[in-house]
């Protein structure tokens, strides 16, 4: 049985075939070892580009194709990447299954690559663009958090518009140890560099304020990259 | 600046639905929301009184279907937060920090906010132990001891979703009796592994890096005691979200809007829906007759 319902099937392929332009190339790093959810994962991938013949997807193995998981610093998995049809990495990132209401953010996210268009206010692209340093953006969220989606497709859509940007979100019950280390029991939490915190689903203005101050105090020996 | 015949602030069960009269009536209509269209219900995991869903139904879902409906009427949505509204010579100005917005008529349906317990430990534990939400939330203290502070229909409705998760629940209740509705109190009282401190104060909640319990006061007898806990889940009642209206429309003592019978505020052309109106009763069957009402006074008097 499949994860998707008929009728979502045809809402997506509806939407897709309205809003995609270019194509897009999903990478999902699997491991047989410690993954909850990777069939699942790799499931939903193909049933999502069965609905467009512009989505692409690829699956590696996170111990054995080593090539690929350093040239995306990738530092586990389950982990979805997205490329543009150019192959270009577009920093977003989704450590652990899109599920819940994590879905429709993976579903903007493939409109978005696709067709080149974000909802950022002119000033955030502005504010953004300044951007010259790497800043990683980790989002936490639980499946079932319905204001979660909002964080993630900010986050995301930063990585997109700038290439110093990567955006992550992090399944915090897949992702159990790091929700941990980062003391996290309420979602969604965002962490910008490791050295800004902050709680919520918060208005655009809020989200970019915090990754520039993660920004000024960028110094690259900070970053793990 | 984009010019719409109605602005609405707030996408809530109130917002929303008025959004869907007044696009209806082919007047231009925007919703700004805040944080996620839906409001205060979708931190509920179920609604099962709202009518026509015979079975209990998930409130986001009924949400984006009442977003659908607004967007096939042609309704806006914009995701920011207004934080200041000025009157101008044909309508008013809705300002957020990064942009402005014009409109003939606004709505205001912004709601409210759950209140903080405002005891020692609740700032230094928020997001670390202390929580609002729990579907959100809730998978974090899977196996843990929980309080949650309140037990009128939000609290033991919640805390029923929690007992999915926790090893066991503990209501702080101030009042000497629960407060919810009987059919939720019925229920959670068939549950083994849940207590009841009534006519019980909150004091502090305590922990080095990790909430271990907290402190109540018997208020009867004034005891004290430490209950030890992971979590707590606060469900005290809530606050409306008028603060930013900076005095533009009356308000009442608790910051409610009081409006006339036609949800018209002091000032004219500006309404106001929802949980937000003093003396409303937080439904969302309510509080979506509410959107309705002040959409179609507001189409009456555009219409003039
Ligand atoms: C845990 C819980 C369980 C509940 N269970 C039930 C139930 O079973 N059945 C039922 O009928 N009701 C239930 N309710 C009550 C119901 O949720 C509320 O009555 C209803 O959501 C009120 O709708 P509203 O549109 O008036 O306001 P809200 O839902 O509060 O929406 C207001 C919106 O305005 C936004 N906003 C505020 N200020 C601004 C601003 N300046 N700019 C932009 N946006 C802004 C907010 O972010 C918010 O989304 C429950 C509530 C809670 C908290």
């Amino acid at each position: 049985m499949g994860l998707l319902e008929e009728k979502d099937k045809q809402f997506l392929k509806d939407k897709f075939s309205k809003e995609m332009d270019k194509k897009v190339k999903i990478l999902f790093f699997s491991n047989e070892l410690n993954c909850q959810y990777c069939k699942e994962i790799k499931m939903l991938l193909d049933e999502v580009s069965e609905l467009s013949d512009k989505i692409e997807v690829q699956e590696f193995n996170f111990y054995n194709d080593k090539e690929e998981v350093s040239k995306y610093n990738l530092e586990e998995s389950p982990v979805i990447v997205f490329l543009n049809e150019e192959g270009e990495d577009t920093g977003i990132r989704f450590y652990g299954i899109p599920s819940g209401y994590e879905f429709s953010t993976f579903i903007e996210d493939v409109v978005m690559i696709s067709s080149g268009k974000h909802q950022l206010s002119d000033k955030a692209v502005e504010e953004i663009s300044k951007i010259d340093k790497p800043i990683e953006i980790k989002v936490f969220v639980t499946p079932t958090c319905p204001y979660c989606p909002k964080a993630v497709f900010l986050a995301h859509q930063l990585a997109f518009i700038n290439k110093n940007i990567t955006g992550k979100m992090i399944e915090s019950m897949e992702y159990g140890e790091w929700a941990q280390k980062y003391n996290v029991y309420g979602v969604p939490k965002n962490i910008v560099n490791d050295v800004v915190e902050f709680e919520g689903a918060v208005p655009e203005k809020v989200f970019v304020k915090q990754v520039l101050e993660a920004y000024k105090k960028a110094d690259s020996s900070l970053i793990v990259q | 600046m984009e010019k719409y015949d109605v602005i609405i602030v707030g996408g809530g069960p109130a917002g929303v639905t008025a959004s869907i009269y007044t696009a209806r009536a082919n007047l231009k209509t925007m919703v700004i929301e805040k944080t996620a269209v839906g409001g205060q219900i979708v931190l509920s995991d179920i609604i099962e009184n709202y009518p026509g869903f015979p079975e209990p139904i998930v409130p986001t879902k009924l949400l984006e279907n009442m977003q659908k409906q607004a967007e096939n009427f042609g309704v806006k949505f914009e995701f920011d937060e207004i934080t200041e509204i000025k009157k101008d010579s044909d309508g008013f100005i809705l300002k957020s920090d990064w942009d402005e917005f014009h409109a003939r008529a606004v709505i205001l349906a912004v709601g409210s906010v759950p209140k903080k317990t405002n005891v020692p430990g609740e700032e230094k534990f928020m997001g670390k132990g202390v929580a609002f939400c729990a579907t959100c939330d809730g998978p974090f203290f899977k196996g843990k001891d929980v309080v949650v502070i309140g037990a009128g229909n939000s609290g033991v409705q919640e805390g029923l979703f929690l007992l999915n998760y926790v090893k066991s629940l503990k209501f702080i209740e101030f009042l000497p009796k629960i407060n919810a509705e009987k059919i939720l109190q019925d229920r959670i009282k068939q549950k083994e592994n849940v207590e009841f401190y009534l006519n019980t104060q909150l004091l502090e909640i305590i922990g080095e890096d990790k909430i271990t319990g907290v402190r109540v006061k018997n208020r009867e007898t004034g005891e004290e005691k430490i209950l030890p806990a992971e979590g707590v889940f606060v469900y005290i009642g809530y606050s409306p979200n008028t603060k930013f209206l900076n005095g533009l429309v009356e308000l009442d003592e608790r910051g409610y809007i009081v409006t006339n019978e036609r949800l018209e505020t002091s000032v004219k052309g500006i309404y106001a829906a929802g949980d937000v109106v003093k003396g409303t009763k937080s439904q969302v069957v309510i509080v979506a007759g509410s959107g309705a009402t002040a959409a179609m006074n507001l189409i009456e008097d555009l219409e003039q």
